[in-house]
């Protein structure tokens, strides 16, 4: 297991007025190699439990664990997490910070003091990883450009310190469907061709259920279910009620239930869906027209 | 009614040839009361042509007409333009100017020079429609993505416009909060009479609406009902558009042998009944 969260619990603003429970009693695990989505609605915890896995911030009772070894107590230590597992954030504006975009991706590099041309190559790798020609984007003020390319470039920084994880927060909020599209494809892709262990959090099964190997769902700060993205469909109807935003194809599935109580609601394509509706659905009346004899 | 006559637009100024203009020769004509999705892949000059209708940009060839009132005219009539026709963009935190809730609903009305009663009754009603009032008081800044969108909605029905354009208002928020927003939209324009455009590239948002126009490449594609948009499958592929799943459903369905199903299902409903009439 990459990581191990161990029935961890973090109050936020503690000792304070204001101190809300955002984790209670957490645990999970995240194996290395795939793509792990943390699903919930607005203020389940889901920021905050990646927070917590990068030891950016300290759970108020409970273990984090990296490789088995718990990230808060010696001799591990946590900075070396931060070299070895990279975070993009909700809005890549606010990871970036330099003018140009080589510039910031060089950032990683240049901090870790490599030499000048391994640096150059690590940038020059990482954006056309990220689908940003070198020599196009390197000199481009980032003020230039779109949101979907800062994301690109932010994703890019991150994959200059070759990290073995990429922790994503909200990857697809505030994007269209394109851009969406193109950014889980690009997530996907790091996995496959980088093997790369992802963890990523959204509000939203339907972008995350075709991608993702395993899915958690966070409610109120714990754990309400995990599995395989079928294996959590399956309780579409439980998910509707957390506000969690179901693939389309479940939402007819679940429709349909008024017809037919017992139909599967895990399928994920909509040739599956037509075979399961099969079961149900007497035998075709109209044939073929058949060519009659003369 | 507004009126697109043959209206081209390009942003990069009339020399160069070799761009294609964001809209090449539109013309088409938008009623009182009628609900219309504008559907379109990225690019294909929807949100051209709604700024266009707002006179927020002018046609380099063409007219625009407003309730007879043409946007190039300049001066007065623009005026009464933009308070004719009121615009709500993608991202609200491109629209939202003041501190609170109800500030930000009065703002308008109080750049019309309205008497304080006419803006507080705006205010009060508004308030109630988009279903704002618990959150009257807050703070602009404090509200999630999907309030923020209400919130936009809500100032610019507070000027009272008879066209209302929605440009692409369920990008930015989750699907439920989408739909309660767009059923709203649809309930204003039965109830009041307003004339509604909403720009999407959502398939499975159009099929509420009595017309759908699709755009391809800066041109009218189709316009029709959505039944009779969903019809040219071929057409809207090409257009890098893809039939919404529940018609997919049912022309599967179809092509397995249950002819008897309708050649376009729209809604689940449709799908449901169609489904049972089949058991």
């Amino acid at each position: 297991m990459l990581f191990e969260v161990k029935d961890v619990y973090y109050t936020r603003m503690r000792g304070t007025p204001f101190a809300v429970e955002a984790l209670k009693g957490c645990s999970l695990a995240i194996p290395e190699g795939e793509i792990t989505a943390i699903v919930g609605p607005t203020q389940a915890g889901k920021s905050t439990l990646l927070l917590t896995l990068l030891g950016l911030l300290r759970p108020t009772r409970g273990s984090v664990l990296f490789h088995g070894q718990d990230i808060h107590q010696a001799p591990f230590n946590v900075e070396d997490l931060r070299l070895r597992v990279g975070i993009v954030f909700q809005s890549p504006e606010a990871q970036l910070f330099e003018e140009t975009v080589g510039k910031d991706v060089s950032f990683g590099p240049r901090r870790k003091r490599l030499p000048p041309a391994q640096s150059r190559r690590l940038v020059q790798e990482s954006l056309e990883a990220v689908g940003l020609p070198y020599e196009e984007f390197r000199t481009r003020y980032i003020s230039s450009l779109s949101g979907g390319q800062k994301r690109r470039v932010a994703i890019a920084g991150v994959l200059a310190l070759e990290p073995e994880a990429i922790l994503f927060d909200e990857p697809t909020a505030g994007l269209d469907p394109q851009g969406r599209q193109e950014l889980l494809a690009l997530i996907q892709r790091l996995k496959m061709e980088r093997r790369l262990t992802i963890v990523l959090t959204s509000s939203s099964l339907a972008d995350v259920a075709a991608l993702a190997d395993q899915v958690i769902v966070l409610h109120e700060g714990r754990v309400v279910l995990s599995g395989s993205p079928r294996s959590v469909l399956a309780h579409a109807k439980e998910l509707l009620a957390l506000d969690i935003t179901l693939p389309e194809i479940t939402q007819i599935a679940l429709g349909l239930r008024s017809l037919w109580p017992s139909l599967r609601c895990d399928m994920l394509t909509l040739a599956e869906l037509e075979e399961e509706l099969l079961r149900f659905l007497p035998h075709a009346t109209s044939q073929e027209p058949q060519l009659s004899s003369s | 009614m507004i009126e697109v006559n043959n209206v081209t637009f390009r942003y990069s100024g009339e020399a160069e040839e070799d761009i294609a203009p964001a809209l090449a020769g539109v013309t088409l004509r938008i009623d009182e009361g009628e609900t219309i999705a504008l559907i379109g892949h990225n690019g294909s000059g929807k949100s051209t042509l709604a700024r266009l209708l707002a006179a927020i940009l002018l046609p380099q060839q063409g007219s625009v007409i407003v309730d007879g009132l043409r946007t190039d005219a300049g001066g007065e009539s623009l005026w009464q333009i933009r308070q004719t026709v009121g615009l709500v963009f993608q991202n609200p935190d491109d629209q939202l100017v003041a501190n609170t809730v109800i500030d930000e609903i009065a703002f308008g009305p109080e750049n019309l020079g309205l008497p304080r009663f006419e803006i507080e009754e705006r205010v009060e009603e508004v308030l109630d429609l988009l279903d704002l009032r618990p959150h009257a008081h807050r703070a602009v800044s404090d509200l999630s993505q999907g309030q923020k969108q209400r919130l936009a909605v809500a100032g610019v029905l507070a000027m009272r416009p008879r066209y209302l354009i929605l440009d692409e208002p369920t990008t930015m928020i989750p699907g439920r909060t989408a739909e309660q927003l767009l059923e709203t939209v649809r309930r204003l324009a039965r109830e009041r009479g307003i004339s509604v455009l909403h720009i999407t590239h959502h398939m499975h948002e159009l099929v509420d609406f009595d017309r759908v126009i699709v755009m391809d490449r800066g041109r009218v594609l189709l316009d029709g009902t959505p039944a009779n948009v969903l019809r040219h499958r071929e057409e809207l592929e090409r257009a890098g558009l893809g039939l919404p799943l529940i018609t997919q459903l049912g022309q599967r369905l179809r092509a397995r042998g249950w002819s008897q199903l309708p050649e376009v299902l729209l809604t689940l409903d449709d799908l449901k009944a169609a489904l049972c009439s089949l058991k």
